[in-house]
């Protein structure tokens, strides 16, 4: 690490806790912003890692696999982070403590899509999984006081799942259905490119029905629906993948509202003609009002106006893919590149890579 | 944020800088010139060769007619290595890359498909419009292969009637495919790749032009060494599943295996060499290439049918140890010499989630 705070992590301290613990060396405000977000060291182990809101690295906790997503329960005690697809662990994470306390691993014939997210009890964690053999997407319900022990499934109506929120209201969960077929056997290619059939899916948390399910266009097929954020007025808004030419100028940010179906942000082929027809990550400010759309690939950030609809900026930023809220309007934004870009603190040099997504605690 | 991302900026650019600075263009143009649309060239002759000779066979069955076709199907697959790691340009549209190659079908789409079309005798897959509108797992070399080859094929010989209508189809159908991709290739695509710039949607530097190619030959080793051969020998000759390869009722898995070796071979002699101070990793990966030769250049002697190969204690070692030189190849590709000319992609931008 650059940072001073951060006191020099070494490997040798992170081995010297073991593998199974998580080491604290900054004491923890109470109230201060924590972020949780997988990462690769500087020795290439793979490891999930608490910053705080300043971009200073309080703890972090080796894993075998790269991480993915996270999920933070409503009492923002625990903390859970998803192994990256085809995920085979999440680790569970005492917030308080900043320790990690345990993990827990999809059914044999299932494998995590790298995200999920609390019930608004916090008594279940819902994780978006393959059924590989099926080819169709599932929820995994997970009961959280039994040591995360699987207590059922329900369908995405969809195929390949990726990531899923719980919206504002408690009771529903946003599932983006990328539409990629993807198999264990054939690690991480995509099987299905000519039959994709992407789909953002309303889903009733407490019983599995579904509620509504938007698809796009046909001549948008391949316009895979893989990351979301809820904002203003019970409207997701979803980053996207394109899978078809490089060449073709097609919308990669839209929003979905139960009333409204999809509607496409279209009108900025000039910026997305920068993003390499890729969208890694999405978040929405506290306050609702703005929303970014993060592309690795284009080395973009994109800041959306909530109200309008419209661009508002593009920031450069290479191999930029992790953002959260920070603070009531701002975000937080990591790079695989290392650097931590607070909201309202200085920009941080560190060496580990950050992976795509940050949740914040 | 704003006033963040200023800051942010100025640690940035100050990382990566190697990139842009080597002169990648004469390299982009003597690979595109000299490999790329030669080799879209010969597969769009070689299918135009595949679909007459599939046309004479339905016009006057005989055994020299269906051995004719059937040895014009290696020489098909042979010439689809050639472009088979390019998933970019003009195979990229209207899914002309599955429309040939639809694999892995893990699901058996096209295989169960093409039976019912075969079984059924349903008129709408002959004729190459009406096919196009069809299934792609139905259309491309997997299907072709199994009108040849597959059960029921040798009376091809005697009568020409459906089945055989069918297959002159999708020969017909591959044939366009190939022609629309060599003409756009000639057209237009070579100068997409040779002109890079702020106004070009796919290729803002030379430098992505270049990684395009080198990863494509990257992950080529990749799919040949993981898919083509790990996954098919496994662990043992007992746990070997030889009819997950492809191309096994032809004969043309090892062969194909060997073309997408020589294929990345002529990547990497044409002209990358020029553009790095140390060509160990180069070399390195040539190295391997001629490994993966040496391990199956018996078995392409063999004449054994690979599903008998691939069960056989010595034939087996030979495929399994040629899938270690497949991993090594990849890594080089895309870790050393990528890594060497600054084309290396991000770790976020790289991910694929």
């Amino acid at each position: 690490m650059t940072d001073g705070r951060a006191g020099g992590l070494s490997r040798r301290a992170v081995l010297a806790g073991g593998a199974a613990s998580l080491i604290p060396f900054r004491a923890a405000g109470a109230d201060e912003a924590l972020f949780l977000a997988g990462c690769r060291l500087s020795d290439g182990q793979d490891a999930a890692a608490l910053f705080d809101g300043a971009g200073a690295i309080v703890a972090v906790s080796p894993i075998d696999a790269r991480g993915h997503g996270g999920a933070v329960s409503p009492d923002r005690r625990v903390g859970v982070l998803f192994a990256r697809r085809p995920g085979q662990f999440a680790v569970v994470f005492d917030l308080n403590a900043r320790r990690r306390v345990g993990a827990f691993a999809p059914p044999a014939e299932r494998r995590f899509a790298g995200h999920g997210a609390f019930s608004s009890d916090g008594r279940l964690l819902y994780a978006t999984e393959n059924d590989f053999e099926a080819e169709r997407g599932v929820v995994g319900v997970y009961d959280v006081a039994a040591g995360y022990r699987r207590v059922g499934e329900f369908a995405t109506h969809g195929v390949g799942p990726h990531e899923m929120l719980l919206m504002r209201d408690g009771e529903t969960l946003a599932v983006a259905n990328g539409g990629i077929a993807t198999h264990p056997d054939f690690p991480r290619m995509k099987l299905n490119l000519p039959f994709m059939e992407p789909s953002l899916a309303l889903i009733r948390a407490s019983d599995g029905e579904l509620l509504a399910r938007a698809a796009l266009p046909e001549r948008l097929h391949k316009l895979s629906i893989r990351h979301i954020a809820e904002a203003g007025g019970a409207e997701i808004w979803l980053g996207m993948q394109f899978e078809g030419p490089p060449d073709e100028r097609v919308p990669l940010v839209g929003r979905f509202h139960r009333d409204r179906g999809i509607v496409l942000n279209e009108g900025w082929g000039g910026a997305y003609a920068r993003l390499d027809q890729y969208v890694g990550s999405v978040a929405a400010s506290r306050d609702g009002a703005t929303v970014v759309t993060t592309s690795p690939r284009g080395g973009m950030a994109l800041e959306w106006d909530v109200a309008t609809r419209r661009l508002r900026a593009e920031h450069r930023l290479a191999d930029v893919s992790g953002v959260a809220a920070q603070g009531s309007a701002g975000f937080i934004l990591t790079t695989g590149q290392g650097l931590i870009a607070p909201a309202d603190a200085p920009v941080l040099a560190t060496d580990v890579a950050w992976d795509n997504h940050i949740r914040a605690v | 944020m704003m006033r963040i991302l200023v800051a942010a900026v100025a640690v940035v650019f100050a990382l990566p800088a190697a990139a842009q600075e080597k002169p990648f263009q004469p390299v982009v143009e003597a690979l595109v010139r000299e490999v790329l649309v030669p080799a879209y060239d010969a597969f769009a002759a070689t299918a135009a060769e595949q679909a007459a000779l599939t046309a004479a066979l339905c016009e006057a069955p005989s055994q020299a007619a269906l051995d004719a076709a059937r040895g014009g199907f290696g020489a098909l697959i042979g010439a689809f290595a050639g472009i088979e790691p390019y998933r970019f340009g003009p195979a990229a549209r209207e899914n002309r890359y599955e429309r040939l190659f639809f694999w892995p079908d893990r699901r058996g789409r096209g295989l169960r498909q093409v039976q019912g079309i075969i079984g059924g005798e349903d008129d709408t897959a002959v004729g190459v419009e009406s096919l196009a509108n069809k299934s792609v797992a139905v259309q491309g070399l997997p299907a072709l292969e199994f009108v040849l080859f597959g059960t029921g094929s040798d009376e091809l010989a005697t009568i020409g009637g459906f089945r055989c209508d069918y297959g002159a189809t999708i020969a017909g159908a591959i044939a366009a495919v190939g022609e629309v991709m060599a003409a756009e290739w000639n057209a237009e695509f070579a100068g997409t790749m040779l002109n890079s710039g702020p106004d070009n949607d796919a290729y803002r530097s030379d430098a992505e032009a270049l990684q395009d190619i080198l990863q494509a030959a990257a992950t080529q080793m990749e799919l040949t060494g993981t898919q083509k051969l790990a996954a098919v020998v496994r662990y043992s000759p007992e746990a070997a599943r030889p009819k997950r390869a492809a191309f096994w009722r032809s004969g043309q898995t090892l062969p194909m295996v060997s073309a997408n070796v020589a294929t990345v071979r002529s990547i990497l002699e044409g002209g990358v060499g020029d553009l790095l101070e140390d060509d160990v990793s180069l070399r390195g990966a040539l190295f391997e290439l001629s490994q993966i030769d040496r391990a199956l250049t018996p078995l392409l002697e063999d004449g054994r049918p690979f599903v008998e190969l691939a069960v056989d204690p010595d034939a087996h070692r030979r495929l399994a140890f040629a899938v270690s030189p497949a991993a090594a190849a990849q890594a080089l590709i895309a870790e050393r010499i990528q890594g060497a000319l600054g084309l290396v992609a991000g770790f976020n931008a790289l991910d694929g989630d």
